[in-house]
């Protein structure tokens, strides 16, 4: 097993830290929705704080797409 | 390959920039290249917005106001408290809308890469590429804010009561006069304090890594596509760009304004 097969290998493994990623994305909308549901008034000002807590959640991801290209 | 994909010739995207020319030693890249329009088109926006007349506006004048209020009202339910967010609407708010416009430009001139000039290496490189999609950018974007938000809490709050958020030695000397439990508390908090420092240090590169990243893997997206369909699938992924880097510029903006105003508070 020389470095390249190394160096692959931890690509591979970088990669894997984004599995949680939808599950955590499911989980916003889920509590969202459950909101939404309760009182829908509040769609159009939980809309938008939900796009943020996206965006966040999604940034781990991105991490992880980064040190995916720079290994 | 056939003739709606693009040919092994495409350009090959690194995450470093690619450099045009040399100004004595001063490498130019793409990316500069398209900070200095970026720079430029809020110029003229400036210039726009400086020829505003009170007693009789023109339409686009209002919806320009509109469209600021708009801003101001965002901030203010950020941040909650609207007398703060009057402070800080002016630097995140020019931060949210230079973002904005960055990622606004390759849709509006969509024919943006091909432009190519004969780079320093030889092969043709792009002349224009959005801006964040370099890391030395976002960094400097993430690390401009850390020391505005850090100057405004000198200026507001003042250098001790700044200093000894982190650095919590008062609050540890007063809570020894309050018994033993008091003490460990004290204590607890003086390493909470140092470790608040570190995560400041943590949140530049999460910023800057967050606006960095989402553009650059936009960009992949964007090349993958037109390699494999060229002719309709493109534009849809532009799009998705164009909305992930708006997105991505309202939470920098969000993330921004919050620290500022967890730096200005006078809280007593």
């Amino acid at each position: 097993m020389d470095s390249e097969t190394f160096k692959l290998l931890a690509k591979g493994i970088a990669i894997l830290s984004m599995m949680m990623v939808p599950i955590g994305t499911g989980l916003v909308a889920k509590s969202v929705f459950d909101a939404i549901g309760r009182n829908p008034k509040l769609e159009n000002s939980l809309f938008s704080k939900m796009i943020i807590a996206i965006a966040l959640v999604e940034t781990v991801a991105i991490f992880a797409l980064v040190a995916f290209f720079t290994i | 390959m056939s003739w709606f994909q693009l040919g092994d010739n495409a350009h090959n995207l690194t995450a470093a920039p690619d450099v045009i020319t040399y100004i004595g030693s001063f490498p130019v890249t793409n990316t500069l290249l398209m900070v200095i329009i970026n720079m430029a088109l809020v110029g003229l926006l400036c210039v726009w917005v400086a020829s505003f007349r009170i007693i009789k506006p023109s339409r686009a004048q209002l919806a320009f106001e509109a469209a600021i209020l708009y801003l101001d009202d965002f901030f203010a339910k950020v941040v909650g408290n609207a007398k703060l967010a009057r402070e800080i609407v002016p630097i995140t708010g020019a931060l949210v809308v230079y973002l904005l416009l960055n990622n606004l430009i390759p849709v509006l001139l969509p024919f943006l890469s091909a432009f190519t000039i004969v780079g320093v290496e030889g092969h043709e490189v792009p002349l224009l590429r959005i801006a964040p999609s370099d890391v030395n950018v976002a960094l400097a974007f993430s690390f401009g804010m850390f020391v505005v938000a850090n100057v405004y809490a000198l200026q507001k709050v003042g250098f001790i009561a700044h200093i000894t958020k982190f650095i919590q030695i008062p609050q540890l000397i007063q809570s020894a006069k309050g018994g033993l439990g008091s003490l460990a508390q004290g204590i607890l908090n003086f390493f909470i304090g140092l470790l608040e420092l570190i995560s400041e240090l943590a949140r530049i590169f999460s910023l800057c890594l967050r606006l960095f990243g989402n553009i650059f893997a936009g960009e992949i997206l964007l090349m993958v596509a037109l390699k494999s369909f060229g002719i309709g699938l493109p534009a849809f992924v532009l799009l998705f760009g164009l909305l992930v880097g708006t997105i991505q510029a309202i939470v920098f903006g969000s993330l921004v304004s919050a620290k500022l105003a967890e730096f200005g508070q006078t809280h007593h």
